[in-house]
């Protein structure tokens, strides 16, 4: 485990003086190279927010382990983020090239290869049902965590028959623009 | 396609047993596309699982104040004003936009579609079936006269006062849906959003416009009823 293990700590805490010290020692390096690469300043702040989200999302993974430096790490995922939201807004001229702009020199480069691209499919799957109605995924939520769909429906004032038919509806929903949005497919 | 949806849910939660399991997985084994719905789904599942239990909201408010107030340390006030202009000049378009195309729209009043207790072709509860396929048809006296009957058998099921309050909405009845939406407004039903629109919708009709704003005030500005509530409001304004 590396020593920089501390920051992945900060975050899955919610530290916010740790987080501080992150922007402190890292924010303007990220900046900088997002504006190296065709961004602007606030591009890079966006992406280095969107960024630490994902690395929290990572750390909860049992099997992630900080095998390089905070800031390696942290470039790469900012990196890579932002080589997809250049292609998202099919500006194709990156100053550096693709693969300069993506290589690190770290043997753990497929692992977190790995777990980004399964950390942006996850993204994805909830931006899609962040984007359903308000009913729609308080039940699929509250259904995935509670478990005792019989209760559920009680302290909704529903029947067991609505909830079901309600939420078979809502997850038919979520997994036909799931579908429709070919994330799965088109994430390499 | 959608019933095979709600199959397969059922297959990933283990709901399926006997004969339909046997006969599910029997077609599994001869039918790709089943096969690729069913790993689909069951990823998404996966994915929902891991992420739902994963508390992620209080991060991302302490990311966006520490973000905040990096940048305003290390920022000029002439790049904050650089920064706004184009979000003030958005939101003054929309705002001319949506004064042009919304108003006098019908659609603030138009219903939701009641929603059906059928899982998988089983009914179950006949009356409210028939409730259904007459609020749906816009009968609205008929809806609300079988819900009414609902209601009065199971007082605490919040569903049938929320769509007979509908009915009255329907049938121009606004006392009748106020008396009926309020408690449903202010409780922690999966209506209570939609509640305060259509009572916020009642309250205007009546030309109690404050009433009208304070429940329009409970609405998120997301999703169909966030967008109806703001039509609603400009509509007032």
């Amino acid at each position: 485990m590396h020593i920089d293990q501390i920051y992945i700590q900060y975050l899955k805490e919610n530290d916010s003086r740790g987080i501080q010290l992150i922007y402190n020692k890292y924010a303007k390096q990220i900046v900088i190279l997002i504006k190296q690469n065709n961004g602007s300043e606030d591009d890079g702040y966006d992406i280095l927010q969107e960024s630490l989200m994902d690395i929290y999302h990572m750390a909860h993974r049992r099997d992630f382990v900080l095998t390089t430096s905070f800031i390696s790490f942290l470039s790469l995922v900012c990196r890579r983020k932002w080589l997809n939201a250049l292609k998202k807004k099919q500006r194709e001229q990156v100053t550096n090239g693709e693969d300069e702009l993506l290589y690190v020199e770290d043997e753990s480069y497929d692992e977190w290869e790995q777990m980004l691209l399964q950390v942006e499919r996850e993204n994805h799957v909830m931006k899609i049902l962040g984007a359903m109605g308000q009913s729609c995924q308080d039940i699929i939520r509250r259904c995935l965590v509670e478990k005792q769909q019989e209760k559920i429906a009680e302290s909704l004032g529903i029947t067991y028959a609505y909830l079901r038919k309600k939420k078979s509806e809502c997850m038919s929903t979520l997994i036909k623009r799931v579908k429709e949005s070919n994330i799965f497919k088109s994430l390499k | 396609m959608e019933n095979h949806s709600e199959k397969i849910q059922d297959y990933i939660e283990g709901l399926l047993a006997g004969e339909e399991l046997l006969s599910f997985e029997a077609q599994l084994v001869v039918d790709k596309e089943l096969r690729n719905m069913v790993a689909l789904q069951r990823e998404v599942y996966d994915i929902l699982n891991r992420r739902v239990h994963v508390e992620d909201e209080p991060l991302k408010m302490t990311l966006a104040e520490v973000n905040r107030r990096y940048r305003s340390s290390s920022s000029s006030p002439k790049s904050a004003v650089k920064r706004w202009l184009p979000v003030v000049v958005a939101a003054c378009l929309l705002l001319v936009g949506s004064l042009f195309f919304f108003q006098g729209s019908n659609e603030l009043y138009e219903l939701p579609m009641m929603r059906s207790e059928i899982v998988r072709g089983k009914m179950e509860n006949t009356s409210y079936e028939n409730a259904v396929q007459a609020f749906n048809a816009g009968r609205y006296k008929e809806a609300g006269d079988i819900l009414s009957v609902l209601l009065e058998s199971d007082p605490e099921q919040v569903q049938y006062q929320y769509y007979l309050a509908l009915t009255y909405i329907g049938s121009k009845q606004w006392v009748k849906a106020i008396d009926l939406l309020a408690p449903i407004a202010n409780g922690p039903s999966v209506f209570s959003i939609d509640s305060n629109y259509y009572l916020a919708l009642a309250y205007y009709t009546k030309g109690d416009k404050d009433n009208a704003k304070m429940c329009l005030n409970k609405i998120p500005a997301e999703g169909e009823i966030g967008d109806k509530a703001a039509k609603l409001r400009e509509k007032m304004d």
